[in-house]
């Protein structure tokens, strides 16, 4: 697994909560939360061709 | 070094984008501001020169103050070329409505005036500009403060949205 992986979603993380706590301010918690769940929609896309090769991994060593 | 070029270009991208948004609220303001010294200028012209209608929108459209406003200039041609102040309002704003940046509330307001002006008296014509500055102040009013809270927020969403869309693509 590539290390950038790991700084791209700390990244989006900080500008998720930046942008959270920018859109709350303004009075649009709607909007904040779309945000919220449009970053970890994003992440969740990125992590899961890795997700998909743990558990093959798995599969492999258990031969299941 | 094309990614970092690339990257800089979304970012660039997404805070050009929320500005952009930021600015048409700007505009309206500023667009505002214009109707409302429109008004004040009509009601000075109608209490003390006595203007007919194409000559008062004649010296409207010299105004430096209005040049925000292309539909007097527009409604000042037409009826110089014999159309009645009416059809040539409404056609000048019609015309005009996709290059301001007003909202349908501000433009029902403006239309009003087609009605009023020209149809009644002095004091009647000085009444209904009373009525149409004091409308238009509660809607720049509100134009000011939308500007104030969403004009920034919009600036730094188009940032930050760059910012990520710029990580997750380079």
């Amino acid at each position: 697994m590539d290390v950038d992986l790991i700084f791209k979603i700390a990244a989006i993380g900080i500008i998720v909560a930046v942008l959270n706590q920018v859109l709350i301010r303004a009075g649009r918690e709607e909007q904040a939360m779309m945000t919220t769940l449009a970053g970890l929609i994003v992440v969740l896309m990125m992590i899961i061709g890795e997700i998909s090769r743990l558990f093959d991994t798995v599969k492999n060593l258990f031969g299941l | 070094m094309i990614r970092w070029l690339g990257a800089i270009m979304i970012v660039g991208a997404g805070f050009l984008a929320g500005h952009a948004l930021s600015l048409k609220l700007k505009y309206r303001v500023r667009e505002l501001e214009a109707i409302l010294a429109m008004g004040e200028q009509m009601a000075t012209y109608i209490r003390y020169q006595g203007l007919p209608l194409p000559e008062l929108f004649e010296q409207l459209s010299e105004s430096s103050q209005l040049k925000e406003l292309p539909f007097i200039k527009n409604c000042a041609l037409q009826m110089k070329g014999g159309v009645s102040f009416p059809v040539a309002y409404r056609a000048a704003l019609n015309q005009s409505k996709d290059m301001m940046h007003l909202k349908g509330e501000d433009f029902k307001y403006l239309a009003g005036l087609e009605q009023e002006l020209g149809s009644t008296d002095l004091d009647g014509q000085l009444k209904t500009l009373w009525l149409f500055q004091k409308t238009v102040e509660s809607c720049l009013t509100e134009a000011r403060e939308e500007y104030r809270s969403s004009g920034m927020v919009y600036q730094r969403v188009g940032l930050f949205a760059g910012m990520a869309l710029a990580i997750v693509i380079v």
